[in-house]
């Protein structure tokens, strides 16, 4: 069993997100991307599922932000989305993310074997 | 030349010197015989001198005259036939307008014969507008203001018609220089007049389409205006003088002179590349109050001053670029913000589908697909109607073009649908049959887009089972890529709405669909100056080809 933390403002993506994952494995949630830092550094996750548009900070600042902290900046990131420009999957990329998601083209199983794949990998 | 009153005068002066020295010598004979002798002798021969004089000066005054009177009735045969033949009107006018004479041609230009014409004063004929500066000209000629009086004036022909005639009048005076008549040549004008008026109307009208013309019209010569017309001046807010001979670049913000150069470079770099007409796409130029409008247009090649030009139509597209920008504005966040709640549908329903809550009934299960399709459907819409925001939005500039080969398009498309055909269990047969020299220039991503969109289609509308195939060859300088489908192909009577915007054909109407996808590959291959088209028949499956021009290596 992994830890794995959800950075998501939407409750609903949250609990089904939850149900996909929660038997599987350790999941925290974070509601901001402030909190999401935090928690990034206190829980210390094996994996990040973050989305890009939170209140007080953007997910493209988190991961700006925990890849310039020694401690977190290894902690493979998935960004999970609903941001379909290229600018932002270039940004994304470019910054250290190990995979970007479009949460609408995606089953949950379909991410969770993406999950599964990066923890393994 | 003497005149006949000073011959008489001669003559007879000459007659009384020699009755006078007949007198004296009379005289003489009576009342002085003693002086008779010498004297006699004298006077004699005076007397014969003087009266052989008169004779040759008479003779010689009378020859002359004969001559005079010949010459003046000569001169006045051919001033008759003049007067009669010439090829303009010409009369006499007495001081108080009435005609004295007319010669055939006025008679034929006024319609009236000889004789009904001197009956009337010039002013009976004349259109009433202009009777006030024909008297003024005559009033000027008799007080000697003037020499010569000329005037574009109009008569009324008989017939009511009214003519243009081009009138030239002098005074005709005595010996004393005391005015006798008016002599006056009249050329009719009124054809040359109509062409005039013709070419002034046709000039004014040009003058006006031209100058106010809801559409800015420049000459672009060398990098230069070099001719600018009103309305354009008013959409800048510039001078004339501010503009003409000045490049456009004096025109372009600082921002916006690296796309402007690019642009122009693009066009005209070369020189070879000069395009007979082509449409611009909006572009910001600045105003004269500091402000920019986006202009939009057509170019076309023209000659001017025996050199090529552009000629340039442009109108001010400002409003219409803020309103797309919003409207893509608009759809970018709406689907955005619709794709949240779309996904926790999708899932949801996921989740009750893989029996999360419990097993479904087979019943239960069915509707909860029904919900989970239907929501697949409005998210693929979705991403069409984004697609189709971007490139309507992306018209607006030119794209990024890279040199690649077809075959990487054809590669990534299909690796991206593969999971879609093995869903289906559809096989895709894709032969690279040099595809990897043919290079084209293109966005590479939107051109994956494009023929994504069309081996999607091809998928979605097989057979399950059935083979799609796709490759390309070389044809005309062009690459092109062919999709072919063993579907049910398009029906005849719809095959030319196949690429509108929502369109979708009747025999699929049972498969979800959005009716944007091969309007989103048409715009996205036009838009890289490509074609696509297709061949089809009912039941028999359906051929997309889509060329894109090659560039040599």
């Amino acid at each position: 069993m992994k830890k794995i933390l959800i950075a998501e403002d939407d409750n609903i993506l949250i609990a089904a997100l939850v149900s996909a994952l929660g038997q599987k494995h350790h999941v925290i949630m974070a509601r901001d991307g402030e909190e999401a830092l935090q928690k990034i550094q206190s829980e210390k996750p094996d994996l990040i599922l973050l989305d890009l548009i939170m209140p007080k900070k953007t997910g493209e600042e988190v991961l700006e932000a925990v890849k310039k902290i020694d401690a977190v900046k290894d902690i493979p990131v998935l960004v999970l989305t609903v941001k379909v420009d290229d600018k932002s999957i270039n940004r994304c990329i470019e910054l250290g993310a190990r995979g970007y998601f479009i949460k609408s083209h995606y089953t949950l199983d379909e991410i969770s074997k993406k999950i599964e794949s990066v923890l393994v990998g | 030349m003497f005149s006949i009153k000073k011959y008489y005068a001669i003559f007879f002066l000459s007659s009384f010197v020699l009755i006078f020295f007949i007198l004296v010598f009379l005289a003489f004979q009576i009342w002085a015989p003693h002086i008779h002798g010498a004297l006699d002798n004298l006077i004699l021969t005076l007397a014969f001198v003087t009266l052989l004089m008169s004779w040759v000066v008479s003779y010689y005054f009378f020859y002359s005259h004969e001559k005079a009177e010949m010459a003046s009735a000569q001169s006045e045969a051919t001033f008759k036939e003049a007067f009669e033949n010439a090829p303009m009107g010409i009369t006499l006018t007495a001081l108080n307008g009435k005609f004295l004479k007319v010669n055939p041609h006025l008679c034929h230009t006024l319609g009236y014969t000889q004789e009904e014409l001197l009956q009337k004063t010039f002013a009976d004929v004349t259109y009433p507008d202009d009777v006030a500066a024909s008297k003024q000209g005559m009033r000027d000629l008799l007080e000697k203001k003037i020499i010569l009086f000329e005037q574009e004036k109009r008569y009324i022909h008989k017939s009511g018609a009214v003519i243009w005639v081009l009138l030239r009048a002098s005074v005709v005076a005595d010996t004393n220089g005391k005015a006798l008549y008016f002599l006056a040549q009249i050329m009719d004008i009124t054809e040359r007049k109509q062409t005039q008026d013709a070419l002034k109307r046709s000039e004014h009208m040009y003058s006006v389409l031209v100058q106010q013309a809801g559409e800015g019209i420049v000459i672009f010569q060398d990098g230069k205006f070099r001719y600018i017309n009103d309305y354009f001046l008013r959409m800048f807010g510039y001078e004339r003088s501010e503009m003409i001979e000045h490049s456009f670049l004096d025109f372009v913000a600082l921002e916006d002179k690296k796309e402007a150069t690019e642009r122009y470079q693009a066009r005209y770099g070369g020189g070879t590349r000069y395009p007979q007409f082509y449409e611009f796409t909006p572009f910001p130029l600045l105003k004269k109050d500091g402000g920019k409008l986006f202009i939009e247009g057509t170019m076309s090649l023209i000659e001017f001053d025996n050199k090529p030009a552009s000629l340039i139509l442009m109108h001010d597209v400002t409003k219409q670029q803020e309103v797309n920008r919003m409207k893509s504005e608009f759809v970018s966040i709406a689907s955005h913000q619709m794709r949240t709640p779309l996904t926790g549908i999708k899932w949801f329903a996921e989740l009750l589908l893989q029996g999360r809550a419990g097993k479904l009934s087979k019943t239960q299960h069915t509707y909860v697909d029904k919900v989970y399709q239907s929501n697949e459907r409005m998210l693929e819409l979705i991403d069409n109607l984004l697609d189709v925001s971007h490139i309507e939005e992306q018209k607006a500039y030119e794209l990024p073009a890279v040199t690649i080969s077809l075959k990487t398009i054809i590669q990534r498309a299909v690796d991206m649908l593969r999971p879609v055909a093995k869903k289906k269990n559809i096989k895709l047969v894709v032969q690279y049959d040099g595809a990897g020299d043919m290079m084209v220039c293109a966005d590479e991503d939107k051109m994956v887009n494009a023929l994504e969109n069309v081996v999607n289609n091809a998928v979605k509308y097989s057979n399950e089972g059935s083979s799609v195939d796709i490759g390309c060859s070389r044809a005309n300088g062009d690459g092109v890529c062919f999709v072919k489908d063993r579907g049910p192909g398009i029906p005849l009577e719809q095959q030319h709405r196949v690429f509108d915007k929502f369109f979708r054909a009747d025999n699929v109407l049972a498969q979800t669909g959005t009716g944007l996808g091969l309007y989103i590959a048409k715009s996205l291959v036009d838009n890289h100056g490509g074609r696509i088209w297709f061949t089809s028949k009912e039941n028999e499956g359906a051929t997309f080809y889509v060329a894109l021009p090659l560039v040599e290596k």
